[in-house]
């Protein structure tokens, strides 16, 4: 159980803070509501490049981390389709250069035209890094326009091309953060050693005085139902052959996604799982196989991705697929399997409640899912499925026509 | 209320580091286990590490196959059964190999810890190595590795640590292809009956640590008395290298990956904590000369560091990183020129503040919480040195002054005398680096 206390400033921004005196350290994390999925067609990558240059210099602090660096401080940030998510931790008796940080780039921006230019080249080198210079680097960017037609998750966070990133100008950054980087777009959150009245009392202090944004009420595109197998086959050099599996499965608030999870889990978390058993130790059809959910706010995708051994065909591999994933819409899992899965999860879940980086990200997480108190409750979730809600479940999401194949060849 | 963004917050003293030495329990057998037990959350970490690294097996793989196969198959459990019962009880299992060690970490709720423990104990003495687990591992590593030697930046990890070390030394011998078709399941059985032995492991057990977990380690790990080593273990073979510069060209490849290094003084060495400070100044923390120039001034590259690697047997310093390729030789300029600028001039104040603090913040991090605190001791513990080592080094580097380290800069950061690879591709393939 982790106690936290929450409380909204009147510009709109969450604010939770979770006490933990044990420790000498003091994580702050915020999310900006803003992912790739608000990026336009034309501009994709924006999301991303834009959280870098969140670290070019605000209108008071022209390096962040130099300032953090001197308080003892370190940080580092993600974008992902959803959200963008800074955190930073240092020691505890410097608490308030924390709040002085993050407030200032979240007041005002400095929107230096060199920052822009390097962090244009620092990202396009990580696209070349993450997805083109390594084998199987670009098989998200072909996975997910296969599978989504409409909904912006159709292009990976990284961008469609690096040309859009290449292209990005200082007139939309400036749009950009002045419609998403506001107090009300955004969400607080701090776990260390800390009281609670000082907390409000920094935060009132630091955050208080910047200026709401406009409300942002976005719809995003409905991903048309999927009506027929798609299938795409590539060439690339690499050292062995590939099946990259993709199904529609719901959004994370839906009570189904807890049923996903638990089947990526019985298919492949740790070595008593069934593709693990089955195809890589008993049938060596695979080198090694991985299953999971993509976790999106929005509706999800269920990944099955296996590298297949030397001797065995695409054909044999997208059958030995196939076949667990029927067994999984026709019989109930043992009650066996459904404990175990439920131990891991709640191994997992204590596990993620040790460290307070870990927990004040947890708390801005589940807060941006609807509420922070969530986080205590997950556990409840998982042990209220039951057998055949995962039955039922699996028999929608595994249906052939909600289903997209990437083979990737070796040359 | 009026607030003064421009002025940065008055910043707290450093807090001194909360470590007191682990306890220290022998188990009836004789192996020493270490105790740190600070946690609120019901959770335990059990660190089991044996003398068992790459740098003692006499053929290669051997080290790597005998950690990650004592989980598949004992002489009463198979492979399955093991799976199945450690993914039962929730536990988490991540096994580790250097040079010097072998370890396996079990994290745990407490509650499952009983019934965890007596797996572990017929993992670490009755590992069966069949045949047909050894062949099935061998065939998929097989496949991991082929994939992962494409990436210039293990080809340039495996090629490096040939170059500091000597490619037929115990340290420089890296895995290759060839190695993956010699594995015997009896290299495995020999290696693990002499070196997986209560005269070989330590334990740690952080987190929770209740009276009862202590008693049932002692009860499941501390009857072995060991068998009679059969066969003999590899000796230590150091090999002298000189500085080169080693180009490996690889076709296509739109990013080079950049090592250059050397050999270098250890943690018990006087001039030690200062190397780390210059360490740090050069590549040590985001906001390093080399990130600041490569990446934030040029843009040549997504991240660049410097470390320093201690062994029991060796320590080496290196710079690390993947740069646009058309921009290898510019990259290869700009970090001779910050090794360089670090003899040539003295570093100032406000730099050296701030390297200073990060450092702290660094070890403050690092010692946050019992598992972390596990970490630390192991690391500590691998070099023969203790927690108390760490207090020392720390306040060492705090009074480091511009002067001083512009002395140890000179006498250690020589780029003349450094190791040069490339991987990847350069303007002028005979390139004279």
């Amino acid at each position: 159980m982790i106690k936290f206390e929450r409380f909204e400033l009147s510009n709109g921004l969450k604010v939770i803070a979770h006490r933990d005196p044990t420790s000498p350290i003091i994580a702050m994390n915020i999310i900006y509501k803003v992912g790739s999925r608000d990026e336009s067609v034309r501009r994709t990558g924006f999301a991303h490049l834009f959280e870098h240059l969140m670290f070019g210099g605000s209108t008071n602090i022209p390096k962040f981390d130099i300032p953090l660096e001197k308080a003892g401080g370190e940080n580092n940030a993600f974008t992902n389709s959803d959200f963008t998510n800074y955190y930073l931790t240092l020691p505890k008796n410097n608490l308030e250069v924390a709040f002085w940080l993050e407030s200032d780039r979240m007041n005002n921006l400095a929107f230096s035209p060199a920052s822009l230019d390097v962090q244009r080249q620092v990202v396009i080198e990580e696209f070349k890094q993450n997805y083109l210079n390594q084998p199987y680097g670009d098989a998200y960017l072909l996975l997910k326009p296969l599978a989504y037609k409409k909904h912006p998750y159709r292009w990976n966070t990284i961008g469609k091309e690096i040309s859009h990133i290449e292209k990005a100008s200082m007139n939309y950054v400036k749009s950009f953060y002045k419609k998403y980087y506001n107090p009300n777009n955004a969400i607080l959150s701090i776990a260390g050693d800390i009281s609670i009245s000082e907390i409000e009392l920094l935060s009132k202090k630091w955050f208080e005085p910047i200026r709401k944004g406009k409300d942002i009420d976005i719809l995003y595109p409905n991903e048309p139902i999927q009506t027929k197998q798609r299938k795409k086959s590539v060439f690339r050099n690499v050292p062995q052959n590939a099946i990259y599996m993709a199904w529609h499965m719901p959004k994370r608030a839906d009570i189904r996604f807890y049923h996903c999870d638990l089947i990526s889990d019985i298919l492949s978390n740790g070595n008593s799982s069934r593709l693990f058993r089955k195809l890589v130790k008993e049938k060596s059809v695979f080198s090694e196989i991985n299953a999971f959910v993509t976790g999106d706010l929005d509706n999800g995708l269920f990944i099955i991705i296996g590298k297949l051994m030397d001797n065995k065909t695409m054909d044999m591999g997208v059958e030995a697929i196939n076949n667990e994933i029927n067994i999984l819409s026709t019989d109930l899992i043992s009650k066996y399997e459904h404990e175990k899965v439920m131990n891991k999860i709640e191994s997992n879940l204590i596990f993620s409640q040790i460290s307070v980086l870990s927990k004040a990200m947890n708390l801005g997480y589940y807060e941006l899912l609807g509420d922070a108190e969530k986080w205590n409750k997950e556990l409840e979730i998982y042990r209220s499925i039951q057998r055949a809600d995962i039955l039922n479940t699996a028999c929608k999401i595994f249906q052939a026509k909600n289903q997209n194949t990437l083979l990737y060849n070796r040359l | 209320m009026h607030i003064n963004r421009s002025k940065m917050p008055t910043t707290g003293k450093h807090i001194q580091l909360n470590i007191s030495e682990p306890n220290m329990v022998i188990l009836d057998n004789g192996i020493e286990t270490y105790i740190i037990d600070e946690g609120e959350v019901d959770f335990t970490r059990l660190d089991f590490v044996f003398n068992a690294g790459s740098a003692i097996q006499n053929k290669g793989l051997i080290a790597e196959s005998t950690i990650q196969l004592l989980a598949d198959g004992t002489n009463t459990m198979s492979s399955e059964d093991i799976a199945k019962k450690l993914d039962f009880h929730g536990a988490i299992i991540d096994t580790n190999l250097t040079k010097d060690k072998a370890s396996l970490t079990l994290y745990s709720l407490n509650k499952q810890l009983p019934k965890l423990l007596p797996i572990l104990k017929d993992m670490f003495e009755n590992a069966s190595f069949e045949e047909y687990e050894l062949s099935n591992y061998i065939n998929r590593k097989r496949h991991q590795f082929s994939l992962n030697i494409d990436k210039v930046k293990f080809k340039a990890m495996l090629e490096f640590n040939k170059l500091i070390f000597g490619s037929d030394s115990s340290y420089g011998r890296v895995k290759e292809l060839s190695d993956y078709d010699a594995v015997l399941r009896q290299d495995l059985v020999s290696f693990y009956n002499s070196q997986y032995t209560p005269q070989n492991t330590y334990i740690i057990a952080s987190g929770s640590v209740k009276s009862d977990t202590i008693s049932n380690i002692n009860k499941y790990f501390g009857t072995n008395q060991g068998k009679p080593v059969i066969g003999s273990i590899n000796k230590f073979q150091v090999v002298d290298v000189t500085s080169i510069n080693k180009f490996i060209k690889k076709e296509g490849s739109l990013q080079s990956a950049i090592r250059i290094g050397k050999p270098v003084i250890g943690k018990q060495h006087q001039d030690y904590n200062s190397l780390i400070v210059l360490n740090t100044i050069l590549g040590g923390y985001f906001g390093s000369r080399l990130m600041s120039n490569l990446r934030e001034q040029k843009g040549f590259t997504y991240g660049v560091n410097s470390y320093i690697m201690n062994y029991q047997h060796g320590n080496y310093w290196s710079i690390a990183t993947e740069v646009n390729a058309d921009h290898t030789d510019e990259a290869i300029d700009e970090i001779r020129f910050e090794i360089n600028r670090l003899m040539n001039e003295k570093v100032s104040n406000t730099e050296l503040d701030i390297v200073k603090n990060y450092i702290y913040g660094t070890y403050l991090r690092s010692f946050d919480g019992p598992l972390a605190k596990a970490e630390r001791f192991r690391s500590a513990k691998d070099l023969d040195l203790n927690f108390e080592h760490y207090v020392s080094s720390l306040d060492e580097m705090m009074t480091q002054t511009p002067k001083q380290l512009h002395t140890i800069a000179n006498e250690y950061c020589n780029y003349e005398k450094m190791i040069v690879l490339v991987v990847g591709k350069t303007k002028n393939d005979n390139i004279a680096i």
